[in-house]
């Protein structure tokens, strides 16, 4: 059984235009100790989905429609405020893009670690500000103990995404959600980061939902992705898989549309034209059928369900398509594109 | 090849509040030759927008001068010389005016410099958007009723309709999503064939970089540390820390680095002695008798590349 299982999650926000569907018929499952990616641009439903899952949506304006959230078995969406607590604490650590935002910026890093260790554990205040320190060195925060007494302010960005890394895994969570945890860092503190997430998941087996605007961090970071647009997964799959074979348009033009240090400069940049679409105005079709050089008349009719690719590609030779899905009709197409590009 | 651009020796330092001073841009020399674009690069508290904000006078240099034409440029410029070089911000919300359409903000600096008649003000002003890849009728939205994508191609557009020979980039990119930042990147590239214009690049997006210019400067605390032309910087950087940050861009179907660099800069507050980049570097080693951490090293030229490192005077060997 799964660490997570997430079906058919559907979120809605009331607006001064109406109501305005932002997720739905999401679905993820991640096993202990896996990463799995939600990528997509901005508006495409990641973070709304990843938050929804939590039940941290302030509701309202938010509402969520339908859906299950199974973590270790038990539905998320059932459970009492209290208990709820208690699970999102223990058994969920969260990493959002901007520390600051996160830690409170009137207590010591050390108060604030001790307090997470202590609304959680009944042990007295000496052994947690032990663990506080211990947290803080094994997140690489050079003279911990200094450290502690410290505000969030006197940190430096990466210092600070670093201590609520440590703060977010001091319970030992089992599934640590990451928001664009390193979106507002330099790259060289991106890759330490990284590091560091992947060594302390190969330690304590923590499986980590990594949510990301970048195709490229997914690439070296996530076993499996879910690829998002205008909130529904559009494509889903082992991540070197997909990213060697896409199967559906979108992910195709994204992973094309990304400037590299090493491919032809020759000629323009391949581009997606348009602009992803307006959520108070939603097709029956495709969302991404204005935008897309697959499209055919279906497209715009029915928006096509996200099914396993081999039911879609009858002829799929040559593609692994271990567990992939798609929600496109003319995949077959994309993939003999990809194949012969 | 005359330079359009020729910086030199620009120092731009701040008094801090406790009384100890900021060193944001330290002996930085460029130039630019017309319609050549150069790409500023590094990381957050580099220096590489202030050096941009430095050169468009914007901020006041504490040395050094700026030189347009061989001229010297400045605030105090004549306008006739300060139009000859614009700016686009990474926000473009900041230069668009939230109660004007949109429209009305590319003509402004055509009216500031009472070019024209009303008419053939507004005439450049809708040929400039048409340039930019937007439908003039978009000349009469506001600027919240368009997506990032569009009010940065406004941006552009306000710079571009005064015709000048230099525009200057910071982040120009950095905040639209994947899929519109290749339509402005390819923009940029079109607009310079088109018009001539020279770039000065700021963008810690070493790829995006890559695409538009065809010389590269990589800053680290303040100074150049390495010059060179894109065919040799991302095929054959030089200075340690090129190297690592190439190594640090997570590229699509490629591990992350393995050995990321270690540490964080220092701060322009106290940086640190010899070389800024030292105590980072993992070559240090190399060098004998401890001259990284007691000599600065001086950005020297070789051919069309400058490197400003002690290895290389040790014979640097390439990868």
């Amino acid at each position: 059984m799964s660490l997570l299982e997430v079906r058919n999650l559907r979120v809605s926000f009331a607006t001064p235009r109406g109501t305005v569907q932002a997720v739905e018929n999401f679905g993820v499952s991640i096993d202990a100790g896996e990463t799995v990616a939600l990528v997509g641009e901005s508006g495409s439903g990641k973070s709304v989905s990843a938050l929804a899952l939590a039940r941290l949506l302030p509701t309202p304006p938010a509402r969520i429609e339908t859906g299950e959230v199974l973590l270790a078995g038990r539905d998320l969406l059932q459970l009492p405020e209290r208990e709820l607590e208690r699970v999102r604490g223990k058994e969920l650590g969260f990493v959002f893009q901007d520390p600051t935002s996160s830690l409170h910026p009137l207590m010591t890093i050390g108060e604030q670690l001790e307090e997470a260790i202590l609304v959680h554990q009944r042990i007295p205040r000496v052994t947690a500000r032990q663990r506080a320190e211990w947290a803080l060195a094994e997140v690489g925060i050079a003279d911990p103990k200094s450290r502690l007494a410290a505000f969030p302010h006197q940190l430096s960005g990466g210092m600070r995404q670093r201590a609520m890394i440590a703060m977010a895994l001091v319970t030992r969570p089992k599934l640590l959600i990451a928001d664009e945890p390193t979106t507002a860092l330099d790259v060289t503190v991106q890759a330490q980061l990284v590091a560091l997430l992947q060594k302390l998941q190969r330690e304590h087996g923590t499986a980590i939902l990594l949510i990301t605007h970048d195709l490229a961090l997914v690439s070296g970071f996530a076993r499996r992705t879910h690829v998002m647009y205008a909130g529904s997964v559009v494509e889903s799959g082992l991540t070197s898989e997909l990213v060697a074979r896409p199967a559906h348009p979108y992910t195709r033009a994204l992973l094309r549309s990304v400037p590299s240090l090493s491919t032809s400069l020759a000629g323009a940049l391949p581009v997606i034209s348009g602009a992803p679409p307006d959520p108070a105005h939603p097709s029956i079709g495709c969302a991404f059928a204005p935008r897309c050089e697959f499209t055919v008349d279906s497209c715009r009719e029915r928006r096509p369900a996200l099914v396993p690719l081999s039911a879609s590609v009858p002829g799929a030779a040559g593609v692994r398509v271990q567990s992939r899905r798609v929600a496109c009709t003319e995949s077959e197409r994309v993939v003999a594109a990809e194949v012969r590009s | 090849m005359s330079a359009l651009l020729k910086v030199e020796n620009l120092c731009v330092r701040f008094p801090a509040r406790d009384g100890r001073t900021v060193h944001a841009v330290e002996d930085v020399s460029l130039s630019i030759p017309a319609g050549g674009a150069l790409g500023l690069v590094g990381e957050s508290g580099s220096g590489k927008s202030t050096t941009a904000r430095a050169i468009a006078g914007l901020q006041a240099p504490s040395a050094g001068r700026v030189l347009l034409d061989g001229e010297p440029f400045g605030p105090d410029s004549a306008r006739s010389a300060r139009q000859r070089v614009q700016m686009v911000f990474q926000d473009p919300q900041g230069s668009l005016d939230p109660r004007r359409p949109v429209g009305w903000s590319v003509e402004e600096p055509l009216a500031l410099q009472d070019a024209g008649t009303a008419m053939t003000r507004r005439a450049r002003a809708l040929a400039a958007l048409d340039a930019c890849g937007l439908d003039p009728r978009l000349a009469l939205r506001y600027p919240h009723e368009l997506s990032g994508g569009q009010r940065q191609r406004v941006a552009i557009a306000r710079a571009l309709v005064v015709e000048p020979e230099l525009v200057i980039l910071d982040e120009p990119t950095s905040a639209l999503d994947v899929s519109v930042r290749a339509q402005v990147v390819n923009l940029l590239c079109d607009l310079r064939q088109r018009f001539g214009l020279a770039y000065l690049f700021v963008s810690h997006d070493l790829a995006v970089v890559r695409r538009v210019c065809e010389d590269v400067a990589v800053m680290y605390l303040g100074r150049i540390v390495e010059r060179a032309p894109r065919s040799e910087l991302f095929t054959s950087p030089r200075h340690p820390y090129t190297r690592a940050l190439l190594a640090a861009v997570p590229e699509i179907g490629r591990d992350l680095a393995l050995a990321p660099l270690a540490g964080e800069p220092a701060s322009p507050l106290a940086p640190p002695s010899g070389c800024a980049f030292h105590p980072r570097c993992p070559r240090r080693a190399e060098v004998s008798a401890n001259r990284c951490s007691l000599e600065l090293p001086a950005l020297e030229e070789h051919g069309s590349a400058a490197l400003a490192c002690h290895l290389a005077a040790q014979s640097v060997t390439r990868p």
